[in-house]
């Protein structure tokens, strides 16, 4: 977009100050930060048990046995798209050298400090697609070690940093022990849901929903970089040819999941749910929610748990971060869809550092309307992660 | 066939005799261009406008029925026999007791007309 980062740059420092004198002091909130370990799930191996470093192949493997299949175990991730940009921002290697994303002090000075972002939510990097892995325990064993990892290397240097604790989406009994084990730890705001090829909807989710309401911890969603390509990972229609094509498309299983949360009744069962779906998209909701809404009217009698307009439940119980944010051809064309969303309650700000598609708050965002900025930078935050944030 | 004015200034008007209107039927009939059906609901008379709010479709030669009660998820209550009646074209339900739609009863409304027995007629005040 054509923008003038001055005026915009401005524009967040008044609305900064205005906010300043709120409640929290919180001005711009990070709903979408990915943190990567150096060395794959060998960082994770001080965090399991014996037994669990033996079972996964993370103990006593010699070098090159991490590079041949079998060697040890691998989590499912994007097997087949070369990102021709580059995966991640070519600037965010760390100086002291490693993968970009992986030390918390110098993501502290390049993403935090820079845009004076009071609030992080990390979500781990390469965790989102887990949910393809076949063997649920082996999962929960990674997802526990991850928490533990990022809970001590991350959230406990700077207060800054709030983790999306991972839990197994495969096996509901198990992903709602790890977040019993951690609800209470300071640092935990949310949890982090691998995608996988059970619809969210379904009964098999619902004593995880039970104990994110319990516990007041939003559920988030993150497209897998695993779809279509591992069987148990969401489907797309298709199966795209080039990353171009995938990375367009990852929002298709988010369309498919609001509309299987409303329909199945998930927030009549669990009202004060809320549900993140980042970096999925939103423009898409206008068409999902406009067919949902017309042909509710007519269908309602199948699902007669749906008392309320589907509209009126994404608006109390969905959320949509920003990045990657629309460039439009025309502002007003940005502003008709974020109406239509209920963007002043529905959206979160969320950069994507370190990923190759980062938004960076004081240019990617100069489409919002002046009225709805707070909202969107801080605000709305604050109301989906409440006190977690503090 | 108008039998005299009321106060509002709609006219009575005489549909049938009651034997011509028996339970479990209906009429639609022709009111000043108007079109308007009239069902006798197990001995109860409901009038209400043939003209489906949503599209403007014939609501009238829709099905009387009942439908799925709002209900907790996973819970089917089948209720309210006989008082929905379900447009033809896109099956949007209305409530025959108050012309009201039942997604929700603060979106569509379908007009309803007084309905009574004169001396063995059905009189609708339209």
């Amino acid at each position: 977009m054509n923008t003038e980062g001055g005026r915009n740059m401005s524009t967040i420092a008044a609305s900064k100050a205005e906010q300043a004198k709120g409640k929290t002091g919180f001005s711009l909130i990070d709903c979408d930060v990915h943190p990567y370990m150096r060395d794959g799930l060998f960082d994770l191996a001080p965090y399991m048990t014996t037994e669990w470093r033996h079972r996964l192949g993370l103990a006593d493997v010699s070098g090159w046995a991490k590079h041949i299949n079998g060697g040890t175990v691998g989590m499912p991730k994007n097997e087949f798209y070369r990102i021709s940009s580059g995966a991640l921002r070519s600037d965010t290697a760390p100086p002291n050298g490693g993968v970009p994303g992986s030390d918390p002090a110098f993501v502290a000075q390049q993403l935090l400090d820079e845009y004076e972002i009071d609030r992080a939510i990390l979500i781990g990097g390469p965790n989102s697609g887990h949910g393809a892995f076949p063997h649920a325990p082996s999962l929960a064993a990674v997802c526990s070690a991850y928490n533990d990892w990022i809970l001590d290397t991350w959230c406990s240097t700077d207060k800054r940093y709030l983790a999306a604790i991972l839990v197994p989406p495969t096996d509901a009994e198990l992903a709602v022990q790890e977040i019993e084990r951690l609800a209470d730890r300071p640092g935990v705001a949310a949890i982090h849901m691998p995608v996988s090829d059970i619809a969210p909807g379904e009964k098999h989710f619902y004593p995880v929903y039970e104990a994110a309401q319990h516990y007041g911890l939003p559920i988030m969603i993150h497209p897998g970089a695993t779809e279509s390509i591992y069987v148990k990972a969401p489907r797309l229609s298709f199966v795209p040819t080039f990353y171009l094509e995938f990375h367009t498309l990852l929002t298709q299983p988010a369309m498919s999941s609001v509309v299987s949360l409303i329909c199945h009744g998930v927030f009549e069962r669990f009202p004060r749910l809320k549900y993140v779906f980042a970096e999925c998209g939103f423009a898409w909701a206008v068409d999902v929610m406009w067919r949902l809404e017309r042909d509710w009217k007519a269908q309602r009698v199948e699902v007669p748990w749906v008392k309320k307009h589907p509209f009126e439940y994404l608006e109390s119980n969905v959320r949509f971060t920003t990045q990657p944010f629309y460039e439009a051809e025309k502002r007003e064309q940005i502003h008709a869809v974020l109406d239509v969303i209920r963007a002043e309650k529905t959206l979160l700000f969320s950069s994507d550092y370190p990923h190759w598609d980062f938004d960076d708050p004081r240019r990617a965002l100069a489409d919002l309307p002046k009225p709805m900025r707070e909202r969107v930078f801080s605000q709305n935050a604050i109301e989906t992660f409440g006190d977690r944030l503090s | 066939m108008p039998t005299g004015k009321t106060s509002d200034g709609s006219m009575r008007h005489v549909v049938c005799t009651v034997d011509e209107l028996p339970p479990g039927s209906r009429k639609i009939i022709d009111v000043d261009g108007r079109s308007i059906g009239i069902f006798n609901i197990g001995g109860e008379l409901k009038a209400i406008r043939n003209i489906c709010p949503h599209h403007g479709a014939p609501l009238c030669i829709g099905d009387l029925s009942g439908t799925m009660l709002p209900s907790d998820p996973g819970v089917y209550i089948y209720g309210m026999e006989n008082r929905v009646l379900r447009c033809p074209w896109h099956g949007y339900e209305f409530n025959i007791d108050t012309g009201r739609t039942l997604y929700d009863p603060n979106d569509l409304r379908v007009k309803m007309y007084p309905v009574e027995i004169e001396e063995g007629r059905v009189v609708i005040v339209a």
